[in-house]
């Protein structure tokens, strides 16, 4: 609705559409969702990384610059994030915590786990894969923890059980950036933890986050299912909530998303504090999700 | 203690409250035009009453914030004598309202020469918008909501238009209204909360003003040129 004025002129624009890009791991979800958005005249404002044609990995010989990049990220404002890289709980271990008659319980561990995030491969060779919450000394791991990078999907930083920066950059960004309109998750589980899904609400009540809620094998998975979804078009990613608000559009994004997304249950989406899952159901999203 | 720009999230001098005094008070979508031809009168002549002095102070006569204040005298009857076996000609004095549009894309370039298709009350015009992306087509004083598809491929776009909503730059909604108009998207109605905040950032970083979600005099300034109103 444009709001005008008689006898005077008024001026009714498109504002820049800009994105940032956060890559831990293999960049090809990352890259094809740049080329997208590029070619819609969408602008790439990720710090540092911003105009390089492809994103480059924080992995390896890109560790010190990554963490300059995240530590600039909290002040881009972009309209639209992408977190890629590995995702899980904060150890590897951590998977043995929750048990049922002894066993180990899948579902207590998505619904009560409360330190999870995205890491790089140098985190995923070290700390998820060797310490635990009570021996996570970076000198007795093997791999090279000193380039691990882990960034919380989480609102608790828990530093007595870890050895690492937690930092989220874009949860610090809510404190004085504006929302924006989405955030694509492209990594395994990013949204089956209900602490997760709880921190994503909070810290952004109005965006639509895409992610999946299963592992994924291929880096390709996200950005297929999001080509494959005939609602991903431009104006979809100009103005995704005048979309979404209307009766019944997330259920359909949700299935169109599902339908070029390998895994049956495996890719979901929260908007405005519902979740969204590819077996039909919708539910608070921080409700505990419990197997249909 | 913050102060008050802090508060009211402007730091430029600022007129917050309605104006004016009379026996109208003005109501969303009404401007000097609308309300003069609703009673009779051409808005000059009403503007240029000497009780609505405050009011021309502080507004513009087509940009007035609802509960302003206007005085309207009571209508004169004149009389005219005309032969009973000959056509009388009346002219009604003053211009014709008008609708002054411009269509930027997110480049900030004129949007020329796309057809459009304007509807008002029902009726239908097409065109072609100008060199500037603009349109300047006369409309009627009471003309309230209309819509405006451009014929983009693959996806015409479709947008409503709401006619003397937009409310003066010194108050919220009036900055509101000229955000989201420049693509800044934030509620139509509110004061100078986060919401509001959040969009002023969005503008200022897109204009490279420094980020502070304030509605500082150099951001003011950058949101009326770029509104052009």
């Amino acid at each position: 609705m444009a709001e005008v004025g008689r006898n005077t002129t008024n001026t009714v624009a498109k504002a820049p559409i800009t994105f940032a890009m956060i890559e831990l791991a293999d960049s090809a979800d990352c890259n094809t969702r740049k080329s997208q958005w590029l070619s819609y005249g969408f602008k790439d404002v990720t710090p540092m990384f911003g105009k390089q044609s492809s994103v480059p990995s924080l992995n390896g010989g890109m560790v010190a610059k990554g963490r300059d990049m995240l530590t600039q990220m909290k002040d881009v404002s972009a309209d639209w994030y992408m977190v890629s890289g590995h995702h899980g709980a904060i150890y590897g271990t951590d998977y043995g915590l929750f048990t049922t008659n002894g066993a180990p319980d899948g579902t207590r561990v998505v619904n009560e786990e409360q330190y999870c995030g995205f890491f790089n491969e140098a985190y995923h060779e070290s700390y998820w894969e060797h310490a635990t919450r009570t021996d996570h000394d970076p000198a007795k791991l093997p791999g090279v923890p000193a380039n691990a990078i882990y960034v919380r999907t989480t609102d608790a930083a828990p530093e007595s059980i870890a050895a690492f920066d937690q930092d989220n950059p874009l949860f610090d960004a809510t404190s004085w950036a504006p929302a924006p309109k989405g955030i694509i998750l492209s990594a395994c589980n990013t949204l089956v933890y209900r602490s997760a899904r709880r921190a994503w609400c909070t810290y952004f009540p109005n965006a639509v986050i895409i992610g999946p809620g299963a592992r994924i094998a291929s880096g390709t998975w996200v950005a297929n299912a999001i080509a494959g979804a005939a609602m991903t078009n431009e104006a979809f990613w100009r103005d995704p909530q005048s979309i979404l608000d209307q009766p019944g559009m997330c259920a359909e994004l949700e299935k169109q998303l599902a339908q070029n997304f390998p895994r049956k249950k495996g890719i979901a989406l929260i908007y405005k504090s519902t979740l969204y899952l590819a077996d039909g159901r919708s539910m608070p999203a921080d409700s505990p999700i419990t197997p249909k | 203690m913050p102060n008050d720009a802090e508060i009211d999230g402007s730091s430029g001098s600022t007129n917050q409250g309605p104006v004016g005094q009379g026996n109208y008070e003005v109501q969303p979508g009404d401007c000097m035009a609308s309300i003069a031809h609703a009673h009779g009168f051409l808005w000059q002549t009403l503007w240029n009453l000497p009780e609505n002095a405050e009011l021309k102070r502080n507004r513009q006569p087509n940009v007035l914030f609802p509960g302003d204040c206007v005085t309207i005298p009571p209508v004169r009857i004149r009389q005219e004598s005309s032969p009973t076996d000959q056509l009388a000609k009346f002219q009604l004095a003053g211009a014709p309202c008008r609708l002054k549009l411009r269509f930027l894309d997110d480049k900030q370039e004129p949007r020329s020469g796309l057809a459009y298709q304007l509807t008002i009350d029902g009726q239908t015009t097409s065109g072609t918008l100008d060199g500037g992306g603009g349109l300047d087509v006369p409309i009627s004083p009471d003309a309230s909501q209309g819509s405006i598809l451009l014929n983009v491929e693959p996806d015409p776009e479709t947008y409503p238009l709401n006619f003397g909503h937009l409310d003066p730059d010194s108050s919220a909604t009036g900055i509101r209204g000229r955000l989201n108009n420049l693509g800044f998207a934030c509620a139509s109605d509110g004061d100078w909360d986060a919401d509001l905040q959040s969009a002023i950032k969005r503008f200022q970083l897109a204009n490279d003003i420094q980020p502070t979600g304030q509605l500082d005099d150099q951001t003011r300034q950058a949101l009326i040129e770029g509104h052009q109103s």
